[in-house]
């Protein structure tokens, strides 16, 4: 008997296990294990849309049990301990033995890395807090909204970008933004990590009168003074205030002496094997790759370990290689969109925005279920 | 090339989102005062953009040194 257990039910761990899953269909002594906390599979990206009034908080859950193929056995509980040496992990007190080892256990959010940043900051990075900003957004009238990125690394980059243009755009569809200046601060020297796009970001800034301060990087919030201060004394004042809070990997990483000191696994960027445990791999948001933290980046590594595991149960020596595919779709607001597609070795191309680009964002939701169910390319 | 023990090297070739930059913001933030960081970078920006991001933090550029198809910058922090 071989088995294969994977630890982290989000967007990675899903699809892989339901690759494999079609993949060893027939083969008998093998099994799959999931480890999934959650009874629902929330997709992510509507949070951004929700926070802004721009969804419906029940388009974005899923069974996490209807999702996953029948082969794969779900144990709808929390991996506590990982023991790399003797291939096991610990649930809740009881030993599950791995043969191969899959982390899929994703970002967690830690605000507390930011002096001052917890409890007068709003987000939509998880569920509650998305819609208690989506609530003080509706009263909000009149003032100063502080938009970006309290620290790095933070999954989906464009996100802060996005959620600033779509604020724009629906504060003017209520007649509302003469009244709410909105300032954004990022910690480079531009307003987005790929270069080539930022002149078209740039100009959707200039034009719609969205301020910015680049190079700004947060040490504090001054919840009295209503200030976002910088590393290098720079201020920004507030009165709502979203920056993305600060991202930490899984503590069980670290304690497994996997992590890096983010409580990021270290795997070899082609294969995603762990650098010293060629049984475990990492996938999505877990990993320190240089790659986003993106949906669309598990979505893809899956394929590779799912070839590459079911490959090795099956004796057949035939590797594949992750080279660094992403997918970015980035709403402008207008309904337009940009979707941009790189690798390691090609930079980002994709860059006209179009209403083409934002309704395949708006309805990618469905496609997202439909292909993690049935483990689609 | 300075002969500093280094603690980490970053590997960031071939990353176009988050990109060399925010690699190596991520990692001096991480690090210990007196760890000495070498960036890989294989975008040609990063030889401007990360020296004025280490002068803006007042961290220490140790250098910048061509390999072969890439930049190794080094960083050491010291505040
Ligand atoms: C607002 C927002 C917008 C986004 N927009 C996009 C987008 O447009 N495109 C895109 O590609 N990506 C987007 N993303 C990012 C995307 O959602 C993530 O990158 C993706 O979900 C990563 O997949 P993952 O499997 O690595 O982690 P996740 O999907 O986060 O899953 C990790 C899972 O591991 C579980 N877990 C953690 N610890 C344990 C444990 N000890 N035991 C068992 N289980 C555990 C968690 O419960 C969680 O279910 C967005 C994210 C946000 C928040």
């Amino acid at each position: 008997m071989k088995n294969i257990v994977i630890i982290g039910g989000g967007t990675g761990g899903t699809v892989v296990a339901n690759r494999l899953a079609n993949r060893l269909y027939d083969q008998k002594d093998i099994s799959i294990t999931l480890f999934a906390p959650e009874k629902n599979h929330i997709y992510q990206p509507d949070l951004l849309f929700l926070s802004l009034d721009l969804s419906d908080p029940r388009r974005m859950f899923r069974d996490e049990q209807k999702l996953l193929n029948k082969k794969v056995n779900l144990i709808q509980q929390p991996v506590d301990a990982i023991n790399v040496d003797n291939k096991f992990v610990i649930s809740k007190g009881k030993k599950y033995a791995y043969d191969y080892l899959v982390i899929a256990t994703g970002a967690r959010l830690v605000p507390d890395l930011i002096p001052g940043l917890a409890g007068n900051n709003n987000h939509f990075y998880d569920y509650s807090s998305a819609m208690q900003l989506r609530d003080k957004l509706r009263g909000f009238k009149k003032g100063v909204i502080v938009t970006g990125v309290a620290d790095v690394p933070y999954k989906c980059p464009p996100a802060p970008l996005e959620f600033t243009l779509l604020l724009d755009y629906k504060l003017r569809k209520y007649g509302l933004r003469s009244s709410v200046d909105l300032t954004y601060i990022y910690p480079i020297n531009s307003i987005f990590t790929i270069q080539n796009v930022v002149p078209i970001l740039q100009k959707e800034y200039d034009t719609r009168n969205i301020a910015y301060k680049t190079f700004f990087i947060v040490d504090h919030v001054d919840p009295e003074k209503h200030e976002v201060v910088a590393m290098d004394g720079e201020t920004v004042k507030y009165d709502l205030l979203v920056l993305i809070p600060p991202h930490r990997g899984q503590q069980i990483i670290s304690d497994a002496g996997i992590g890096d000191e983010g409580g990021w696994m270290s795997v070899d960027k082609y294969t995603l094997q762990e650098k010293n445990h060629e049984e475990i791999y990492g996938i999505g948001d877990a990993t320190n790759l240089p790659v986003s933290k993106a949906g669309s980046v598990a979505h893809f590594q899956s394929g590779v370990i799912a070839n590459n595991i079911s490959n090795s149960v099956l004796g057949i020596d035939e590797k594949i290689n992750y080279d660094g595919s992403t997918m970015c779709m980035t709403e402008i607001g207008y309904d337009k969109g940009l979707i941009l597609l790189f690798d390691y070795s090609h930079p980002p191309y994709g860059l006209i925005p179009s209403r083409l680009n934002h309704l395949a964002k708006v309805f990618y939701l469905d496609y997202y279920f439909a292909n993690m169910m049935y483990g689609l390319p | 090339m300075s002969d500093e023990k280094v603690t980490k090297v970053i590997d960031a070739r071939g990353s176009y989102c988050p990109g060399p930059l925010m690699k190596l913001i991520e990692n001096v933030r991480l690090a210990k005062v007196g760890d000495v960081l070498d960036l890989l970078s294989s975008d040609s920006g990063t030889k401007k953009d990360a020296p004025n991001w280490i002068k803006k933090t007042g961290q220490e550029l140790i250098g910048i040194y061509d390999e072969e198809g890439y930049t190794r910058i080094r960083i050491k922090k010291i505040k």
